[in-house]
């Protein structure tokens, strides 16, 4: 909205050209998701607590959790609300990856909206059914997905990229380019739910991984760098650095009141939706491979559970205290803050091995 | 006797308050030490930014 604007300004006065630049204009989402967060948070919990919208604690997890009951969740709203306005604000509202982004993050932001919704207001425990959850999820994915197949009009656009090799693309073709991206959406919005269970967990590994991905989203869309760097140029792929600075930047305000001991959780709202928006990113940016790799406290926070199910069943034995895989930590002892920040740290590392995959190849 | 249980009462006691208290300074002192690094995240984030606001 801002960048027509400053265009329709640029023509008589040259400074406003300067918010042409993404790089700066990615600056200012993260600056303006922040301020936004910031005025609104505070209201957003009062309200949240006055409606009664507290969490309900798995009475089957570790003891130390229940004092954590009644705190208010669905904060994920705040983040979502953030991100949305900031976008509009300074993304470029002819781009359509931008819009691709903005509405799959909303529809999977009302999903979770439907389930926590039902869990906390109508008491419903259960909220919404794995079933349903799973297939608006499809829903929303493969429409996202069909939509950048259909537009796509280069094979690198919809090509398989291997990280550490430049000359390595597996064309997947329309369909396969389907399937790997609704299992990269779906499975990352459901990991980073799985994630969300410590206070401040899933929100720093999130705002990491999307500052990573706004590289990686400017780098495709420079030709000259795209072409240095042996990454897929995608044109118009780099006006997504602006969303993931505004993912980032809410994400950040929203850690000031969801770090520990949280005033507020995100919810199913907060953690489908960033776990989607951050899949889709990767897919329009031909990075799945490094996103795997950089959110690999999700993936492993989700093969946990995975396994324990399966361990389970087969066996009748469970390889973790508790799954998912931050509970099995805090059962050995390990105290939330300890959990919390050290998932941070092997985060920061894997990210930094993901960005390594720019220039080693 | 009765002295004895009055006393290892109040030491319970007093234990337990101890440990109220510095479980609530934990909370608080995380809290902070998290807002700080957001903070220094912000200000890193605007340093980096004179790299191309020239």
């Amino acid at each position: 909205m801002l960048l027509e604007l400053f265009q329709l300004l640029g023509t008589d006065i040259r400074t406003f050209n300067v918010f042409q630049y993404i790089t700066l204009r990615a600056v200012l989402a993260a600056m303006t998701a922040l301020l936004i967060s910031f005025v609104i948070g505070p209201r957003m919990i009062r309200w949240l607590t006055e409606m009664k919208v507290g969490q309900a604690v798995r009475d089957d997890g570790p003891q130390t959790h229940l004092v954590k009951a009644g705190t208010p969740t669905m904060g994920g709203a705040l983040i979502l609300t953030a991100v949305a306005v900031t976008t509009l604000l300074w993304g470029d509202l002819e781009n359509r990856y931008v819009w691709a982004c903005l509405i799959t993050t909303i529809g999977f932001g009302a999903i979770g909206w439907v389930d926590d919704y039902r869990k906390v207001v109508y008491k419903n425990p259960k909220g919404l059914s794995a079933k349903s959850k799973m297939f608006w999820q499809t829903v929303i994915a493969v429409a996202a997905l069909s939509y950048l197949a259909y537009r796509a009009n280069l094979p690198q656009q919809t090509d398989l990229i291997v990280p550490f090799f430049k000359t390595v693309a597996i064309p997947l073709g329309t369909l396969g380019f389907i399937i790997l991206g609704w299992f990269v959406v779906v499975g990352f919005s459901n990991a980073v739910n799985l994630t969300d269970g410590l206070d401040g967990l899933a929100i720093m590994p999130t705002v990491m991984v999307a500052s990573a991905l706004a590289i990686f989203a400017y780098v495709a869309g420079h030709k000259v760098f795209s072409t240095y760097l042996g990454v897929p140029h995608i044109a118009g792929a780099g006006e997504l650095a602006v969303f993931c600075g505004a993912i980032a930047g809410a994400g950040l305000a929203f850690l000031w009141f969801n770090a520990y001991p949280a005033e507020v959780f995100m919810g199913d709202v907060g953690a489908l939706a960033l776990g989607g928006a951050l899949g889709l990113i990767a897919v329009i940016c031909r990075q799945e491979i490094v996103l795997i790799i950089m959110g690999g406290v999700f993936v492993v926070e989700t093969l946990s559970v995975m396994i324990q199910v399966a361990s389970f069943k087969l066996t009748g034995k469970r390889v973790f205290r508790m799954a998912p895989l931050h509970h099995h930590y805090e059962l050995k002892g390990w105290k939330e803050n300890q959990v919390v920040v050290r998932f941070w740290i092997i985060t920061m590392l894997l990210v930094l091995f993901g960005l390594s995959t720019l220039k080693l190849r | 006797m009765i002295e004895l249980a009055k006393a290892r009462r109040k030491w319970l006691g007093d234990a337990h308050r101890r440990s109220r208290l510095c479980a609530q300074r934990g909370g608080d002192q995380n809290l902070r030490v998290v807002r700080f690094w957001i903070i220094t995240m912000l200000l890193v984030l605007f340093g980096l930014s004179t790299l191309k606001l020239r």
